[in-house]
Parts: structure tokens; sequence; C-alpha cells
């Protein structure tokens, strides 16, 4: 990069150069830029080593953060500040819009939980950040979701756990997963309570006989309120998860600022990728 | 209606599982699960035109006709099959029907190009074309014999390209080693079809689960284009892509490109118009001539007796050879027959 007479900061991918100035806008979906250092050789005896090093991420840092300012001021779908949200912060303002959010504790207490059970009856159990994928050669990639707490697992706990996340189990007549892109919400209906497989989790995917998963008119009220809830979180785009419940109150889970949109847009045929190109082309 | 409690009085398809109305019969087209059911055409009228009415009133309605039995077990084969769920008055609204609009951001979705001995392609020239036309299916049809060496070298070309299937047909060069075919089809797996015509035997060689490829050996000789334009239910495809782009535009042709055995441009290597030579003209070239695009537009709902055809989103069409060469008729190798519901010989 360079501050001179003109600002210019070319990026290197591949063997292709890249000047920013030239971008107009950019879709973050996932990941981040990396500023690759060239590999520093410091002998082991070197007293400073572990001072010196700190100072290298130093460096690193103030330059990622130039770089970030650069793209702030670019018309971008996705925000990249935003891509690691917290779905406690979420579930915080999605109630102060009155968006009902199921009953949330937080604990490594036992006591806690069973006070917290005895309230609300069955609960969830569910990552505080993202699903944990444990590859195995032989088994695959399992993947740790959504899960019922059962008498058995309470039983088996001792006073104290790890931190976890626990919910009212929500009875869901249909599930929803909501596509929102610049103020438009894109929705689908999953029925994934008639199969015990994807009651709780409709990602435990029954592929013999696949959850009904259709196109879903999302009512004005229920828009405007999350309408709101993405712009406090400074939010364009994202996949939110709700479900509506047999007396047909939306339940709010959480919103995936990086969600994935071909799980809704093929099956209800909403073309998403051509709405993404004609926002990201529109004129800025 | 087994599980039907008072208040959800109402019943609503499933919108990926649309009916599709035939002259003497309908379908119900699953899209999302790829299976079609035929049901009576008085079925097809209450998911349609009485659509809105709650069961009850339905059942009231037919009583008169002493139907309700009939109207009953439609409802039980339908909740069954999960074709409809039901639901109170007001979530009607709430589930609209599928879009049914068709996209696609290439210019050209699939191509055919025909080579036998005499044919003289540039293919590192038209598949450089293809490429920029964003085309992702591809046929290679070869009338005469060529050697695996000659074909992996062809395939090679195709290593890092926007085409996601390629599909092969040449005359079977006799005493195959399974391995020789592996070895071509794990040159690139984007081959998904790979069919051995003029072959001494007919079989099916699909003992490898873990590559995506159809093999098959056919004792008919594929000498000329003249060996296509079969319809049959075998080729039916029930699908989003398929369903949609055939509501609108013709299910063979749109965006289709073919390159014949001479090297003319052409919708299909059966017809007779021509839009220039590979040698002289640009693939793009050709595609924006006028009338190029005519037929891409012909959709089933056009074409005579197609129209009433319950399987006209599902089907395969062909333009080429079509009942007293009328573009707006059905196709000539097309055996069945809506009004009937019979398939003849």
């Amino acid at each position: 990069m360079e501050i001179a007479d003109q600002c210019r900061m070319l990026l290197r991918v591949g063997d292709q150069e890249i000047d920013i100035n030239e971008i107009e806008a950019f879709w973050h979906r996932n990941g981040h830029i990396t500023i690759d250092f060239p590999a520093t050789l410091i002998s082991d005896d070197f007293p400073y080593k572990k001072d010196l090093f700190s100072h290298f991420r130093n460096e690193k840092r103030k330059t990622s953060e130039y770089l970030h300012h650069q793209f702030r001021k670019k018309k971008s779908l996705g925000n990249y500040f935003q891509a690691d949200l917290n779905k406690l912060i979420a579930l915080e303002q999605a109630r102060a819009l009155s968006i009902p959010v199921p009953p949330t504790l937080v604990t490594t207490s036992k006591k806690t939980l069973v006070s917290f059970l005895t309230k609300y009856g069955k609960a969830i159990c569910k990552p505080i950040s993202d699903a944990l994928m444990l590859t195995d050669i032989d088994e695959g990639t399992v993947a740790y979701y959504t899960n019922v707490l059962t008498d058995e697992n309470v039983n088996s706990l001792g006073d104290h756990f790890p931190l976890s996340l626990f919910q009212q189990r929500i009875i869901k007549k249909y599930e929803l997963r909501i596509f929102y892109l610049d103020g438009e919400f894109y929705s689908m209906a999953i029925f994934s309570q008639s199969d015990e497989q994807t009651m709780v989790d409709f990602r435990k995917y029954n592929h013999r006989k696949p959850n009904r998963t259709v196109p879903y008119s999302l009512p004005p009220d229920i828009q405007d309120k999350l309408r709101q809830l993405m712009k406090q979180l400074d939010l364009n785009i994202g996949s939110i998860d709700m479900a509506v419940t047999p007396e047909n109150e939306y339940v709010f889970f959480e919103v995936n600022p990086v969600g994935q949109f071909g799980m809704t847009s093929f099956p209800c045929n909403y073309y998403l990728e051509k709405k993404i190109a004609q926002y990201l082309a529109q004129t800025i | 209606m087994l599980n039907r409690s008072v208040d959800r009085n109402h019943f609503r398809l499933f919108a990926n599982c649309v009916p599709v109305k035939g002259a003497s019969r309908s379908l119900i087209c699953d899209i999302q699960r790829a299976v079609y059911h035929f049901i009576p055409n008085d079925l097809f009228d209450i998911l349609t035109t009485q659509a809105n009415m709650s069961v009850d009133s339905l059942l009231a309605f037919y009583e008169d006709e002493n139907n309700s039995d009939t109207i009953k077990e439609y409802f039980d084969f339908l909740y069954t099959e999960e074709y409809i769920f039901f639901c109170t008055a007001d979530e009607l609204a709430l589930f609209p029907e599928l879009n049914l609009d068709w996209d696609h951001p290439s210019a050209i979705t699939n191509a055919i190009i025909d080579i036998n001995q005499s044919s003289e392609h540039d293919f590192p020239q038209l598949f450089n074309q293809l490429e920029e036309l964003g085309c992702r299916a591809l046929q290679l049809r070869f009338f005469s014999d060529i050697s695996l060496q000659n074909l992996s070298e062809i395939i090679r070309l195709l290593d890092r390209s926007v085409i996601t299937a390629i599909e092969i047909l040449l005359p079977d060069p006799g005493n195959l080693r399974d391995e020789e075919v592996i070895s071509l089809i794990t040159l690139n797996l984007r081959i998904s079809v790979i069919c051995f015509h003029s072959s001494a035997l007919t079989r099916e060689l699909r003992t490898f689960s873990d590559l995506p490829t159809t093999i098959s050996f056919s004792t008919n000789a594929i000498t000329d284009e003249s060996h296509c334009g079969v319809i049959s239910s075998k080729y039916f495809a029930l699908g989003i892509e398929l369903f949609t782009e055939g509501q609108k535009y013709n299910t063979c042709l749109n965006r289709k490109l073919s390159v014949d055995k001479s090297g003319f441009i052409k919708n299909c290597p059966s017809m007779k118009a021509t839009f220039g030579n590979v040698k002289t003209t640009q693939l793009k070239t050709a595609i924006a001539a006028a009338g190029f695009k005519d037929p891409w537009g012909i959709s089933k709902d056009q074409i005579y007796i197609c129209r009433d055809c319950e399987f006209r989103y599902i089907c395969t069409d062909c333009r080429a050879y079509t009942v007293n060469n009328g573009i707006y008729n059905k196709p000539l190798k097309c055996k069945y027959d809506p009004y009937s519901i019979a398939w003849s010989e």
C-alpha cells in the first residue's frame, strides 16, 4: 500500500493483482483476508524474540485495520465486521423488539439448570458459538447441533459442567428459514415435525423422505420487526431461523450472518444468486 | 384426514407438488421428491378450482352426488403421500404457490458436437468458445471409430472447464478391458455417461460405486444424427429445473447449440437450418443470428397433442422429427396418446 500523492493498495491473489481502488462492491460470504509475512528466521538465543514477534503481530494488525478501513467505504453485502455475530446479543435484541425468543439459560451449574427445567419443562442444548464438527476417518464428520436434553442427560451431570446454553424446547408447527437481503425476505417453511429424525433439528436430514420445504409469506408485522432487528445488528444479508408454534407465535432462534442461501433458494425457486448479483451490480 | 383437528379444516398442496392436467387424467408432480402420481381429473379440479373450500364443505358438496367416500379416499391418499397438509383458513395465504419462472446465467447451457471420419473440428477452439458461453453440459457423439487414446486427448482439454457433465457416445472398439474404460473416466470425472454403441453385446457396467459415470453398451449402431428424438417414459425427468424450464421454453432446444459432423452450427444436428460453419463463424455470432433462438421458446403448451398431455413438464422434446414435419406438431417418435392414455408399439 502507498499513501502518497495517491492512495493505492494492491492485493495479490495467486498471480493476479487487484487494485483496491478498482473494487466498487464486494460480497463477504465467509473467511478473511490474511496478510502474509515473509518467513523470518531468528535464532533461538536472541533474547527479544518474543517481543519482536509480538511487535510483528501488532504491525500486521494495524495494516489489517487499514485494509478494513478501505473496505468499509465500499458497497458490500454481508458485514465483514459482524460475520461472527454473538447469538446471545441477537436474542437480547430480538426480545427488546418484542420478538418472542425461547427462554434461554447459560450456565455451568446443575442446580441452576434443574430449576430452569422445573420452570420451563423440556429444554434443548445448543452451542453458544458454532456447531462443533468432529471429523473421524471412519465415521466421517459428526456435527453437534441442537439436542433435546433428556432426564438421563441431566442425571448424568455432575454439579458443574462446561459452559452450556439451554433453551426451553419450543413446540413447532413448522420451522422457518428466512433469507434476508437488503430489506427483502425470502422465506421457506420446513415441515420437520412429522419426522422423529428432524423434529428437533431439521439439519439431521432424512434423505430418503426429505422434509417438505415450501415458500412461505412472512406476515408484514413479523417482517417489520425482523427488519428492525437486522438494522440494529448492522446486517444487510443473513439467514434467520424461526419457528411457528401451534399458537401461531413466531419464535426467533438465531440469525446467521454468513448463512447459506442455496437451501432456501433452490427449493423455493427464488433465484437468490441472481438477486445478489443484481444488488452488487446496481450503480453505487 | 387422519390427524385433521377441528380447526384445521382447510387443506393446501405443498407448493412443490404441482398438479398437471392431461386430456384424460392428471399427474401430481412431486418436484421435491422426484416422483409423480396419476390422479383422476376430478381430483385435479378439487385441488385447483376448489382449493379454497374447507374439507367439510367439500364433503358436503359431494355428499349430494354420493361421492363423499371417494373424496375421503382422495384426501387419505393425498395426506399419506404428504402431498397436502391441513391448516386453518387463515394459514392458506401464508403458503404461496411455487414460482415457476426459469432462468440461467449461461448463454448456452448445453451443446452437442457430432463427429465422424470426415469431421475437421478444432476442439480446443470449440471448447474455448463453449466455455465463454457458460455451457454446462456437453454431448460428444462419435459416429465412426475413435481410439480411446484420441478420445482421452479430447477429454483432457476439458480438465479445467465450466462444463459439469459430459456424455460420450462412441462405437465399441471391441475387446475393451474394464480398466481401460475406468482409466478414461478417471481422467475426467465430468464424464457422466459413456455409451459404446455398435457393440456385440448389451450390458451395463456400473460396478464402481465411487464413480459417478453410467457406462453402457448397446448393439444399436449410431451412425448419424437421425438416432435421436425418441420420447419415452424412460427419459422423463422430474426436477425443478426441467419443470420450470418446460413452462415457457422448449425442453430439448432451449439454450442448446449444436455443431454437426460437417461443422455447421445448428439448434440440433438433425435440423435443417444452419447458422454458419465453425470454420468461419464464431458460436456467439451464430447464436445472435436471426432465427437461432426461435425454437427455444416453443413450449409444450404450444405443441399440438403435447399440450393435452399430463407428462408435458417432465418430458423431453424433439423439434427435428415431428408429425408431418410441423414445427408445432408432437414428436414423431412419441408413442403416447394422452386421450386414450396408451403407449403404442
